[in-house]
């Protein structure tokens, strides 16, 4: 089919060893660091938790959206990065076993005030009551197993397309690739939707922003390009993809980075203006507990600071987008933002839960980002793991001469 | 540079033109005489314009006390309309520019003309706030204090009414230049093929006297992409800030931190709708069935499902969070929506934007040019009847009962919109016989993809015809 045949490079992947000892290492940082944030308490054990659940969920939910929409609007460029997305979806089965724990600190804990709420005969009481068909924690169980669902067997129905067409180089495969992704870009909206509100979200379960969907979606866009640059450049620099992958494949993640963080920026700043603006007590408690005391330079310096600025100034240049080096200081900006955000998302509550501490600030962020290490390396060693799995190049996707002849 | 396409792209032109053939047919529509289908369409729009301006005339000299707004509805048509054309104008920028920086091919055969809609559009838009004032020559000199019992009244830089001023007199400025840039190079061959004295002096005019030398496309393709990249950011932009006219008020309904990416997606939404109605007549009456295939078709009916759907999940989502929230006025807003005086306009607007474009899941439709037609009317009524259940419905009933009212429009705000449609279509019938209203200096470097090349060796059982796999 292609007229260039890309040799001098390994078709497989076998995860170095120094690789897989460093995610071992991470996931020892991370069983430590939990375990410390215990002694302050469930609350401050379950942000740290929660936050690296969702923050490491985002890479196969990003990479399942890739792949869709790669299939829908017919792309032809990604298809000798796309491994590495297919990779990164494998992910999802380990993600449910994370989220566990998330759905037994529902069931009993106080961490989400909602799950068991305390009557104190107030406004604050009746409101929670209020919510209570949505949320209470045997149906958010339920949904839980609703999400994963559909997010694992979309995954498999797409990676499964691309392996059957490593063996016959059929068309239909990429057919019914396009046939799971159709469908699955609208299941994904409306699931990565209620799973915000359901996990960040209701951790301050008065508040309310019709935006949070969509502001959850950029950051797991965001962080999800960052990601896949980040793989590609290791990839490279173990000896991997050095022919076919080159400075134009790298000058699309960029533009989708640039453009993500972007819109990221967009979308932050119309709900935090739109709250602002019109200064309606339910929605300013939220801007609130993060507008007063040392949470504001996180919020609002930090936050925007690294997530928007600072990559957009890094990849706007032409140039830059197509140097791996700066591509790969934008992306760990990217990754140091999204943890910022949701850190300030979910640790400051505008309304502290009975007993427990207002904790997860100040010393304990270090903790906190130590647990977000060990869930990181799961994620990588799984990740990382499964790339061994099928070769690196999917030499009979049709597309494939268009990817490695990509010239920007 | 060699192109390298996969064997399942579908050439984007069909009939095996060549590049004379494409100057030939794009050109020729605009040399010879006009079809009498032409005729019939220029003058009913130009009367129908007619009986707008007059209208709008008739209503400055006698007032707006003509419009059936009240105390409560203090928005009615008015603004209905405005934000309705603005949202038509947002398709020509976005495959203009979004769909250029996302290498989207097919753009170039329905770019052109989906630009100059998107000016008309804005144009119409831009007209209701200004009859709005009652007393529009004051616009002109907006920036100067308004004359006031109370003495001068400065414009508001905290309004987003003023954003929006800003907004969208930037959008207008760049969407010109960008399709004005566009329209050299073919302007230039128009020139060159012209015959009269008059068509010469006025096309070479319009081209700047372009030569088409390696410097001018240089310059032209640096300058294109440049703008495309500040167009872009504008896309969103003015919508946005369209939306924030409604959002940063305490009312329930139009408060809402979703409305700005909800209203880019409802105004791509509307634009591609608009594009539709448009281009499928053009193609229809200009014969321009060979370059407006049915992939552009079926590629512009998926943008409508996808837009559709997004603007059907905020819907979704509005609904949820006003029961979510626990504040019974957000709760009372939404009922009052689906089930209150003015639930016929909610329902009208849920099936024509929501359930109407899942039909478009099928290929067989996305390619039928007749159902195109009808779907794409749908989604116009519909889009337009979303602004007005925002506008209208979050106003007639507030928080006080005792200032509820209803709202009737009176024939001179139907005239007015009526004849906003004339304007509109008027301008469009002027311009597809002045310009060149296919971009045919792109559509001749698209003209590669899907055809074979000698260099590359077909496999013997990779004939699968595309169009199986265009499933989606």
């Amino acid at each position: 089919m292609a007229t260039v045949t890309v040799m001098d490079e390994p078709e497989h992947f076998s995860f170095p060893v120094l690789a897989k000892l460093a995610s071992f290492g991470m996931m020892v940082v991370g069983l430590v660091a939990f375990g410390l944030t215990w002694i302050g308490g469930v609350e401050l054990a379950m942000t740290g938790w929660v936050i690296a659940a969702w923050y490491c969920l985002g890479f196969p939910l990003f990479a399942t959206l890739f792949l869709s929409i790669s299939h829908l609007s017919s792309s032809g460029w990604h298809v000798v990065i796309k491994r590495v997305p297919e990779a990164m979806t494998r992910y999802l089965p380990v993600a449910a076993g994370t989220f566990v724990l998330i759905a037994l600190a529902a069931l009993f804990s106080n961490f989400y005030e909602w799950a068991h709420p305390v009557d104190h005969g107030d406004l604050h009481s009746e409101l929670l009551a209020g919510k209570r068909a949505w949320l209470n924690p045997s149906s958010f169980v339920i949904r839980m197993a609703i999400y994963f669902g559909i997010w694992i067997a979309a995954s498999w129905a797409l990676v499964r397309a691309s392996r059957k067409q490593d063996v016959d180089g059929d068309v239909k495969h990429t057919t019914t690739g396009r046939r799971v992704a159709a469908p699955y870009a609208a299941l994904f909206a409306i699931t990565v939707t209620f799973a915000s509100i359901d996990y960040i979200m209701s951790v301050e379960p008065t508040w309310f922003s019709t935006m949070f969907g969509v502001y959850q979606f950029a950051g797991i866009m965001e962080s999800g390009f960052a990601m896949l640059a980040l793989l590609l450049i290791f990839l490279q620099q173990t000896g991997y993809l050095r022919k076919s992958v080159n400075e134009n494949h790298y000058h699309n993640v960029g533009i989708w980075l640039l453009a993500s963080a972007t819109f990221w920026a967009y979308i932050w700043f119309c709900q935090f203006m739109l709250i602002w603006y019109s200064n309606i007590p339910e929605e300013t408690q939220h801007y609130l507990a993060r507008w007063e005391g040392p949470w504001f330079w996180v919020s609002f310096g930090l936050n925007p600071l690294i997530n928007w600025v600072i990559p957009f100034l890094i990849l706007l240049p032409r140039p830059n987008k197509r140097n791996p080096k700066m591509l790969a200081i934008a992306a760990c900006f990217a990754l140091g933002g999204r943890f910022i955000d949701l850190w300030q998302l979910v640790a400051p509550r505008s309304h502290p839960v009975d007993g427990i501490p207002h904790a997860a600030a100040g010393v304990w962020t270090v903790v906190v980002v130590g647990t977000l290490v060990g869930v990181l390396g799961l994620f990588l060693f799984v990740t990382l793991k499964a790339l061994e799995k099928a070769p690196l190049l999917a030499k009979k996707d049709p597309y494939y001469v268009e990817s490695v002849h990509h010239h920007l | 540079m060699a192109h390298h396409y996969s064997e399942l792209r579908m050439p984007l032109v069909h009939g095996g033109k060549t590049m004379h053939d494409i100057t030939n047919d794009v050109c020729g529509s605009i040399e010879g005489k006009p079809s009498m289908l032409w005729w019939i369409g220029w003058m009913v729009s130009g009367l129908v314009a007619l009986m707008g301006v007059l209208t709008i005339g008739f209503q400055i000299y006698k007032g707006i006390g003509t419009w059936g707004l009240n105390k409560t509805v203090g928005w009615g048509f008015d603004i209905t309309n405005f934000v309705f054309w603005i949202g038509i104008g947002h398709a020509g920028t976005l495959i203009s520019a979004v769909l250029f920086l996302f290498r989207q091919k097919w753009r170039t055969s329905i770019n052109r003309s989906a630009e100059a809609m998107t000016l008309f559009a804005v144009m119409c838009a831009g007209l209701f706030p200004l009859i709005h004032m009652g007393r529009p020559w004051i616009g002109f000199l907006w920036a100067a204090p308004y004359p006031n019992l109370r003495g001068p009244l400065w414009v508001n830089i905290r309004s987003p009414l003023l954003w929006d001023v800003f907004a969208i007199s930037t959008y207008f400025s760049i969407s010109l230049v960008f399709w004005y840039i566009g329209l050299i190079p073919d302007l230039a061959t128009v020139r060159d093929r012209a015959k009269h004295w008059a068509r010469k002096f006025f096309y070479g005019t319009l081209s700047m006297g372009w030569r088409g030398s390696v410097r001018h496309w240089n310059h032209y393709e640096t300058s294109y992409m440049i703008f495309a990249g500040l167009a872009t950011p504008l896309v969103f932009s003015v919508h946005s800030i369209v939306s924030m006219d409604f959002a940063t008020s305490v009312l329930p309904g139009w408060h809402t931190t979703i409305f700005p990416p909800y209203f880019v997606a409802g105004a791509i939404f509307s634009g591609f709708a608009m594009v539709l109605t448009l281009l499928l007549i053009a193609r229809e009456t200009m014969n321009l069935k060979q370059y407006i295939t049915e992939d552009h078709l079926e590629n512009m009916g998926k943008v409508i499902i996808l837009t559709g759907s997004m603007v059907g999940l905020a819907y979704g989502t509005e609904m949820f969070m006003a029961w979510y929230s626990g504040s019974m006025y957000e709760q009372y807003a939404f009922i009052n929506r689906a089930t209150g005086p003015f639930a016929w306009s909610y329902w009208i607007m849920v099936s024509c934007n929501v359930i109407s474009p899942q039909t478009l899941w099928f290929r067989k439709l996305r390619r039928s040019p007749i159902f195109l037609f009808i779907m794409s009317i749908f989604v116009n009524i519909g889009m337009w009847f979303e602004r007005f259940v925002i506008i209208v419905t979050s106003l007639h009933r507030d928080y006080l009962p005792s200032s509820w009212a209803h709202y009737y429009p009176t024939h001179v705000e139907i005239m007015e919109l009526i004849g906003s449609f004339g304007i509109f279509f008027f301008l469009f019938f002027c311009f597809i016989r002045l310009l060149p209203g296919i971009a045919f200096g792109e559509v001749k470097g698209v003209m590669k993809m899907g055809q074979k090349h000698k260099h590359e060796e077909k496999p013997g059982n990779d004939q699968t015809p595309a169009a199986e796999v265009s499933h989606a």
